[in-house]
């Protein structure tokens, strides 16, 4: 994998070091190109309109489609577009049969988009590990008569990614449904939803590289011809009359309304891109980035998750002792111009039963070198010994 | 909270012209309102800019930059005290503005930055007086002094060679002619002005012969443009005062009006005095009518 060269299609990265991909990662030229060649060259209606422009969109879209499916190795019809990781576990909460006192199971650390969407259910938890690693022992204890198992593949808080297989494994053995929050898991590793045998996978175009406003839910296909739609309206029926309606049939009945045809498009662009760039060579770049950063820093911060790099991904979540983790961030972006977030990265409930109030996150991508990661320790080195 | 409380007013005034800094004007009073009512700060706003001045600092001196995180409430709210002091200070300053035309106040002679109609009604400079007592008190005995009309007293201690008093020829003209003040002009010659004593001394004969030429002959002097001669003074009195002047007839009276001054404390002319105030240098007519 060539970074420099790979670099070149983020221009933005010549002003700013960007460590904030947990968030949202950067749109290499490629996608913004796919993005605006539909308002450019083909702004129609597509799925309906059967006009040249319409035709050419329809296709694009079922490209789109094509590719995002081949990412994760889905078939298409598996594949319904969403705004975002969010909307798409909430169509799972609001159109699979689920009942008030079904048990909805979870991990402790869940962003709050896997976790609202499931209080109306009777929704239980498994406690992590002293080092928030997952308890798997505490979760086959746990797992039975559980209705669905909602999970963070990899958690955004610290990088620490769940043993899915053998959560699904158990799982199914229990007769019970899985479906993981995909939205730190996906961009950042080769994931074979028919390998993982997973029931539904939740993940966003916009931290993988795609335009804002796009998400994708996975389901099997048995599963979703049996759910019925979240949101209806236009492209969800077949036909209508004022007593009843043909719904149409899956992925469209669960894409009310006109859709983003240029964010679509531009998601299908990205996964392109990423499986040119090769999501093994993507994971093992991100972890050689999270270990120089660890060996750096790890004994002089306090680290939130394992020590071992190897177990978080490309995140580095942090604290200094002493010091506003807003302030750190703050410091960080105005002395070198290196962005990470800082706060609850919306794991509030974690936070909240830890006493803490966040932490600084730094969270590389493939395009982060490790050049850029030496400013970083350098930086929080001299935050360290001049500041604290 | 401190950094929102001395951002607050600034961002307010900044964001009635540009919009940009209305929403950071709005996390100011959210965060200020939320730590009077004792809720902790939401918007994070005292963070930011306390993150972004170190943040800055540290691309050149950390050292100084861990001084400035250390110790940043106490240099806030030492910022804090400066500015509301100042605001306070500058409410003065646009109250007697306002009442007197000058930020400093009637009596003062300082000069006054707030000016924004140009009236130029604060005092820039003075002739000075050596040996002041410098304390201002109104004179007690006027008897024998010229004085001309009747209502309000006011008094004026000018030079005729000073050219601060002459700035204010046209107030002293008004003062002459208004029938509803009663003016008296103590004539105060000043020694580091050429030809002052002289002026004065054919003043004096021009009121010992004839009062009411006096006051023209007062109006003329101060508004004379360039060096005085004996020769414009002899032209201005229009009387035959040469010998009084030669004489110095009237050198006592002369004298005596600087004994007045000295008594009054006069550091400076003109000093005007209406009723018990005191105003030291060129003012326009407005001041004195406020008083």
């Amino acid at each position: 994998m060539n970074v420099n060269k790979i670099r070149e299609d983020f221009p933005v990265l010549q002003k700013v070091i960007y460590f904030d991909n947990a968030c949202m990662s950067l749109k290499p030229k490629q996608v913004i190109h796919a993005l605006t060649s539909y308002y450019l060259d083909f702004p129609a209606c597509g799925e309906r309109s059967e006009h040249q422009l319409g035709k050419i969109v329809t296709e694009k879209v079922d490209e789109a489609r094509r590719s995002v499916a081949k990412f994760i190795n889905a078939v298409p019809e598996e594949i319904i577009f969403t705004k975002n990781t969010t909307e798409a576990i909430n169509l799972v909460a609001n159109s699979l049969d689920l009942k008030k006192d079904d048990i909805v199971l979870t991990t402790d650390k869940e962003h709050n988009s896997n976790l609202l969407p499931w209080r109306k259910f009777n929704h239980q938890f498994v406690k992590s590990k002293s080092d928030n690693t997952f308890d798997l022992e505490a979760f086959e204890k746990k797992v039975k008569g559980v209705k669905l198992v909602a999970m963070s593949h990899t958690s955004n808080l610290d990088g620490v990614s769940i043993p899915a297989k053998e959560i699904v494994d158990i799982a199914h053995k229990h007769g019970v449904l899985v479906l993981l929050d995909g939205a730190q898991s996906v961009p950042h590793k080769e994931i074979d939803v028919r390998k993982l045998d997973v029931d539904f996978l939740a993940f966003s175009g916009h931290k993988m590289c795609g335009p804002t406003g796009t998400g994708v839910l996975y389901g099997k296909l048995n599963l979703l011809e049996n759910m019925k739609p979240f949101i209806v309206g236009g492209g969800t029926v077949k036909n209508s009359w004022y007593d009843k309606q043909e719904w149409e049939d899956v992925p469209h009945r669960f894409e009310a309304g006109l859709q983003d045809y240029a964010g679509i498009i531009g998601l299908g662009e990205a996964c392109r891109y990423l499986k040119n760039v090769g999501m093994k060579n993507i994971e093992q770049h991100e972890l050689e980035l999270n270990k120089r950063m660890t060996d750096a820093l790890a004994n002089e911060v306090k680290l939130i998750g394992p020590k071992d790099p190897a177990l978080r991904s490309g995140i580095f979540s942090f604290n200094i002792e002493g010091m506003d983790m807003h302030e750190i961030a703050g410091i960080l972006d105005n002395s070198a111009n290196i962005a990470v977030r800082a706060g609850n990265h919306c794991v509030h409930s974690w936070f909240n039963a830890h006493n803490l109030k966040g932490s600084v996150r730094a969270s590389v991508y493939f395009y982060n070198t490790l050049e850029e990661v030496d400013k970083f320790v350098e930086e929080v080195k001299k935050i360290l010994k001049f500041l604290k | 909270m401190v950094v929102c409380l001395l951002a607050l007013p600034l961002l307010v005034i900044l964001g009635i012209f540009s919009v940009s800094y209305r929403r950071l004007a709005w996390e100011a009073f959210d965060c200020v309102f939320r730590n009077v009512t004792f809720r902790p700060c939401r918007s994070g706003f005292d963070q930011k800019v306390k993150s972004a001045i170190v943040g800055k600092l540290m691309r050149h001196t950390p050292r100084f930059a861990g001084l400035i995180y250390r110790n940043f409430a106490v240099l806030s709210w030492f910022f804090v005290i400066i500015f509301f002091a100042s605001l306070a200070g500058s409410a003065y300053g646009v109250y007697n503005y306002a009442l007197y035309g000058n930020c400093n106040g009637p009596e003062s002679s300082a000069f006054c930055v707030f000016d924004p109609f140009h009236e130029a009604k604060q005092t820039v400079s003075l002739c000075g007086v050596q040996d002041s007592s410098g304390e201002l008190i109104v004179p007690a005995n006027l008897s024998g002094l010229p004085t001309i009309g009747e209502g309000v007293k006011v008094i004026e201690f000018g030079c005729f060679t000073c050219p601060y008093t002459k700035q204010v020829a046209g107030l002293t003209e008004k003062l002459i002619k208004d029938e509803n003040v009663e003016f008296v002009f103590v004539a105060f010659p000043l020694e580091q002005h050429d030809m002052a004593y002289e002026a004065n001394l054919a003043a004096e004969c021009v009121y010992a012969l004839d009062k009411v030429k006096y006051w023209d002959f007062v109006i003329k002097l101060l508004k004379h443009e360039g060096d005085l001669t004996e020769e414009n003074l002899f032209a201005y009195a229009d009387l035959n005062i040469s010998d009084c002047v030669k004489n110095k007839t009237y050198s006592d009276r002369i004298e005596s009006n600087l004994q007045i001054g000295r008594d009054s404390g006069i550091y400076g002319t003109p000093t005007f005095f209406v009723g018990e105030k005191a105003i030291v240098g060129p003012k326009e007519a407005e001041v004195l009518k406020a008083i």
